[in-house]
């Protein structure tokens, strides 16, 4: 076994989840707290795209399946959708994120609510 | 046949908002009442035939996307029916009452109704995340700093706690081929090693947590639930409506994984603690909508506390829990938006004499509290009365009597707005009338509270099919101590309440964005070793 096999999309998927979440943590910059959403989600996708994946299996698409190995279509499905979704609720949140930051010029988490969100 | 009561909210939503530009409110209610009759019609059908089975795109069972509709299901459909009509009326005479209102409105009643009846998974979360959308649009309708600050942590605190929840699905699909709930219940013994269900599992009950807002995860509620602009609607529709799919999704959620994993002992804590610090917290506010959203947390633990006991009894009386606290918590957050708009404030010490001026919204709150804190007569006390079934163990039954004695004393701090002098000012008292449609609705669901509270077996016969006798002997003990709870709580409120130092000091205690986001890592991280210090 070569070291790298260790690196497989579902390590990679679960890694690239927990370092949005560290992102998600600390970073107080609201654009960062989108970015790492992203990231997060990005795992999330790399991992069921990987799922039960065997090397030498072809997509079930547009040839003969008898005799082959086939990649179970169903992840791949689910994730076009949940990135939609995803898109989405990414482009709303940099929607809020704009009309908060023109209007009133904040850019940054406050620390409690009666602040509401403070500028340096 | 169940796909109707999804597809034609959102039909009637894209009619209203893309073809009509006149008045579209005639239309939308009229939708409304006739989405609660098929909905009645369909409950009237799972009482008579049993559950109804609804396999999309005509696939087998286990390989199609389901809507299930027993009769837990069928229940909350219908109150979300009924309700969703209620606030609709109420909101008739708002002046926030657009079509843009509306569509999100439609929007949002299909996605939780489809969030009862959908048994796929991945479909759950897509419901889940696109609702969390509409929420946090309506929580910002009127787009002014604090609501648009809201707004945004609600979306981002759910629209993560969402990633989770996919995550663990993505962990069942690999280990099952699977994504309906009952096909993986049916096959879930056969895992191999159980450990392999623990990361599932902790990443899926993260979720449902936070939307439920268990103790530690609880921080964004008070946030979405108290924004000042918001129209008194949505909070009514967030306590009553949208808290109960979380509940709902909790009981789906661990009775498929029940034969594998039973956590009830951590749940079991998790609900008191909750309890606990959301009466303290919500003792502690001056502002009603808080207090009320303090109080919604306080309230689900205890129906938490309901499910983990592991008895029959006590499972069904949570049950009938969230069925009561969806009525008494939409009265009272109907009732604050109709004292917000005659008194101009929302402020807790500033409004007295509502007796007087507003009778029809008096006995609204009074019905509402007298059913929240499980007034004998009333809904709660059946439910409360069933939950305290669940164990034998003094200090269990202790717990439970502080619960409701911290009920009792928000409830007082609510209830000190009643009387007094009148401080409404001349001019506002002028400018609206004394009864209007919102005060009538607010007191139909406070009539509602009473009517499930004296029917109260015979509706947990009527909704659920459960038979419970109530022992007439113990019903009176009950009420006597609730009386003695009553008087203690009294004694408190004069003594410490009224004198805001300590409790308001406490009630100002919050999570920060970041600081929410790691808790929900560290509850994550603690169920899941938690977990495997068990196994």
């Amino acid at each position: 076994m070569k070291p790298l096999d260790f690196i497989t999309g579902e390590i990679v998927g679960i890694l690239l989840f927990f370092i949005g979440l560290y992102g998600l943590m600390t970073k107080k910059t609201i654009v960062k707290t989108i970015m790492s959403m992203s990231i997060m989600e990005s795992g999330i996708f790399l991992f069921y795209i990987t799922i039960n994946y065997t090397s030498g299996s072809v997509p079930p698409i547009g040839q003969d399946l008898s005799g082959v190995n086939y990649v179970d279509p169903v992840p791949s499905a689910l994730m076009i959708t949940a990135i939609v979704i995803g898109i989405g609720v990414t482009a709303i949140g940099l929607t809020m994120f704009m009309h908060y930051k023109q209007k009133h010029g904040i850019t940054h988490w406050s620390r409690n609510r009666n602040q509401t969100g403070s500028e340096h | 046949m169940l796909y109707w009561l999804i597809i034609i909210p959102i039909i009637i939503a894209v009619i209203n908002i893309g073809f009509i530009h006149r008045d579209s409110r005639n239309l939308i209610v009229g939708s409304q009442i006739g989405v609660t009759g098929y909905a009645s019609y369909l409950f009237y059908l799972v009482r008579q035939e049993g559950t109804i089975i609804d396999n999309m795109a005509g696939y087998p069972r286990g390989f199609a996307i389901t809507l299930y509709a027993d009769r837990i299901s069928m229940v909350l459909v219908w109150l979300t029916t009924l309700l969703f009509l209620g606030l609709l009326l109420y909101a008739y005479t708002g002046d926030y009452f657009s079509s843009q209102f509306g569509f999100l409105y439609l929007t949002l009643q299909s996605l939780i109704i489809g969030l009862f009846l959908s048994t796929d998974l991945f479909n759950i979360y897509v419901l889940l995340e696109v609702s969390t959308v509409v929420v946090a649009i309506l929580i910002m309708l009127m787009k002014d700093k604090q609501a648009v600050y809201d707004g945004m942590i609600f979306l981002f605190v759910s629209v993560i706690s969402s990633g989770f929840w996919l995550f663990g699905v993505g962990f069942l699909y690999r280990t099952f081929g699977y994504l309906d709930l009952h096909a993986i219940e049916e096959i879930i013994t056969e895992v191999e090693d159980p450990r392999s269900l623990i990361l599932p599992f902790a990443f899926m009950m993260t979720t449902i947590s936070l939307k439920i807002a268990l103790f530690p995860l609880s921080s964004w509620l008070p946030k979405a639930y108290g924004t000042p602009s918001a129209p008194p609607v949505i909070p009514a529709i967030l306590s009553g409506v949208y808290e109960t799919t979380g509940l709902y999704l909790f009981v789906r959620v661990s009775f498929m994984f029940a034969q594998v994993i039973e956590l009830n002992a951590f749940f079991l804590v998790i609900g008191f603690v909750t309890s606990i610090v959301g009466f303290v917290l919500a003792v502690g506010q001056n502002d009603l909508r808080l207090l009320l959203a303090y109080s919604t947390i306080s309230q689900v633990g205890l129906i938490i506390v309901g499910f983990s006991f592991g008895s029959e009894a006590s499972y069904w009386g949570s049950m009938y829990h969230m069925f009561a606290h969806s009525l008494f918590k939409t009265v009272l957050f109907l009732s604050v938006g109709v004292l917000t708009h005659h008194y101009g404030t929302r402020n807790i010490h500033s409004i007295r004499g509502v007796m007087k001026t507003l009778p029809v919204t008096g006995f609204a709150i009074i019905f509402g509290l007298l059913g929240i804190t499980g007034a004998p007569l009333f809904n709660g006390s059946i439910s409360k009365y069933m939950i305290s079934y669940g164990s034998d163990s003094p200090y269990i039954q202790l717990l439970l009597n502080l619960i409701n004695l911290g009920t009792l004393v928000y409830s007082m701090k609510f209830a000190a707005m009643l009387f007094g002098r009148n401080t409404m000012t001349d001019e506002l008292k002028e400018k609206n009338t004394v009864h209007d449609l919102p005060q009538w609705i607010a007191f139909a669901f406070g009539a509602l509270t009473l009517a499930s509270g004296i029917f109260g077996n015979f509706l947990l016969e009527f909704l659920y099919g459960y038979d419970f006798a109530i022992l007439p002997g113990e019903y009176l003990e009950k009420s006597f101590i609730y009386l003695l709870l009553m008087l203690a709580a009294f004694a408190i409120y004069r003594g410490w309440v009224r004198g805001r130092d300590l409790f308001s000091k406490i009630g100002y205690i919050e999570l920060s964005f970041n600081s929410m986001i790691t808790a929900q890592v560290i509850f994550f991280m603690g169920l899941v070793g938690y977990m495997y210090w068990l196994a």
